[in-house]
């Protein structure tokens, strides 16, 4: 994210504000409240979490493959850095952002709760997600275009997606 | 996942020096443990001052039921996509924390501008109790709003919002939000989980202003 002022700016109406409250919406008061937005990568998964298929690098992957985008395409269409892209191809256990989640489902048109269960952090996973996961995970991941088969089952995996609940 | 979004500045009011802090998306177990462990004892103390000497904890931005309704709010929010949280860094401390909504019902905007035009909703914007100027009597970092404010405006910017931004302004803040930062005062919500708080925006024919204009 860019921030779209600039040092001289800040500097100069730091200088100037007056010394006043700014506090708006709820007061924290404590830590408490805020344990679920910390990090989802720091949140390590548990050793009896039954096995999953890490396909989230693959659907990123397939995705491009379908849309025929570079990294750097699918980055701006979704107005996120490439190098995540980048990461989370290369890195089946990254985590990546909630915002980047976010903006892939949105993309894909699923909930984003959808495509968190993609990743290493999710707590659990309903069955027939898991079924089309471990379906989808077999499927090629070269990364010419799609073929009729492939984008049927990417296309079977997305409606997969949007049904999550 | 916590990332540097830029380098920025705070002004130390005690040396009258500029410090470079860091704005972070995202937070992590470090600044938990620094609100947990160095903001709270700090509301604690002088939250029992405040009774022992007659104030009331509106006086201070310290009302439990404020409090209790936001960590309610905030532990129901089942969906964490939608929100952005920024904290802001310096001298080893978590300094102030921001928390901005894009997609639930507080984020259509009120102005008659543009009504019901999507925009960012600040959830919170907090600063740490030393930065306040109503909680203790010589207040340390000078500049966290106006950077946390300017940052709320860069999402929305960012996201394709135009730079709309709307809150709720605690008692004591209003003067910042309506004259310091030039946003829209719509007014005092009378129902409803901000009922007694008065809303500001800061409309699209703004933005350009606010990120300008230099005294």
């Amino acid at each position: 994210m860019k921030l779209h002022f600039t040092s001289e700016w800040l500097r100069d109406h730091i200088k100037n504000d007056p010394d006043i409250e700014c506090e708006a919406g709820f007061p924290l008061l404590g830590a408490e409240p805020l344990n679920h937005f910390v990090g989802a990568a720091l949140r390590a998964p548990k050793e009896d979490a039954p096995q999953r298929p890490a396909v989230l690098h693959q659907l990123v992957r397939q995705l491009r493959r379908r849309d025929r985008l570079t990294r750097a395409q699918l980055a701006a269409k979704i107005r996120i850095d490439a190098q995540e892209i980048e990461t989370i191809e290369a890195d089946p256990d990254y985590v990546p952002r909630p915002r980047t989640v976010h903006q892939l489902a949105h993309y894909l048109g699923v909930p984003a709760k959808a495509v968190e269960q993609l990743t290493s952090a999710a707590h659990s996973r309903e069955d027939r997600l898991v079924e089309a996961a471990h379906r989808f995970a077999a499927s090629s991941d070269d990364l010419s275009k799609l073929t009729k088969a492939e984008k049927k089952l990417f296309d079977d995996f997305v409606k997969a997606l949007a049904a999550f609940n | 996942m916590k990332e540097l979004v830029d380098k920025v500045f705070l002004l130390n009011r005690i040396t009258g020096e500029f410090e470079t802090a860091e704005l972070f998306h995202g937070i992590d177990e470090t600044n938990l443990s620094h609100i947990e462990g160095r903001w709270r004892p700090l509301f604690e103390v002088r939250r029992a001052q405040a009774r022992a000497s007659g104030e009331t904890m509106s006086d201070i931005n310290a009302e439990d039921g404020h409090w209790n309704w936001g960590r309610k709010a905030l532990a129901a929010i089942s969906d964490p996509f939608l929100y952005d949280i920024f904290a802001l860094e310096c001298g080893g401390n978590t300094q102030a924390l921001l928390m901005t909504c894009k997609g639930s019902t507080d984020c259509f905007s009120r102005h008659p501008e543009h009504p019901k035009a999507d925009m960012v909703y600040v959830e919170f914007l907090a600063t740490a109790p030393w930065n306040r100027p109503r909680l203790v009597k010589e207040p340390t970092y000078k500049g966290a709003g106006r950077v946390l404010i300017g940052t709320a405006v860069s999402l929305s910017i960012e996201e394709e919002l135009g730079g709309r931004i709307g809150l709720h302004a605690l008692p004591g803040a209003e003067e910042f939000y309506r004259d310091v930062i030039g946003m829209a005062d719509l007014g005092v919500d009378n129902d409803g989980p901000h009922t007694g708080l008065r809303y500001f925006e800061l409309p699209q024919s703004q933005v350009s202003d606010f990120l300008t204009t230099q005294h």
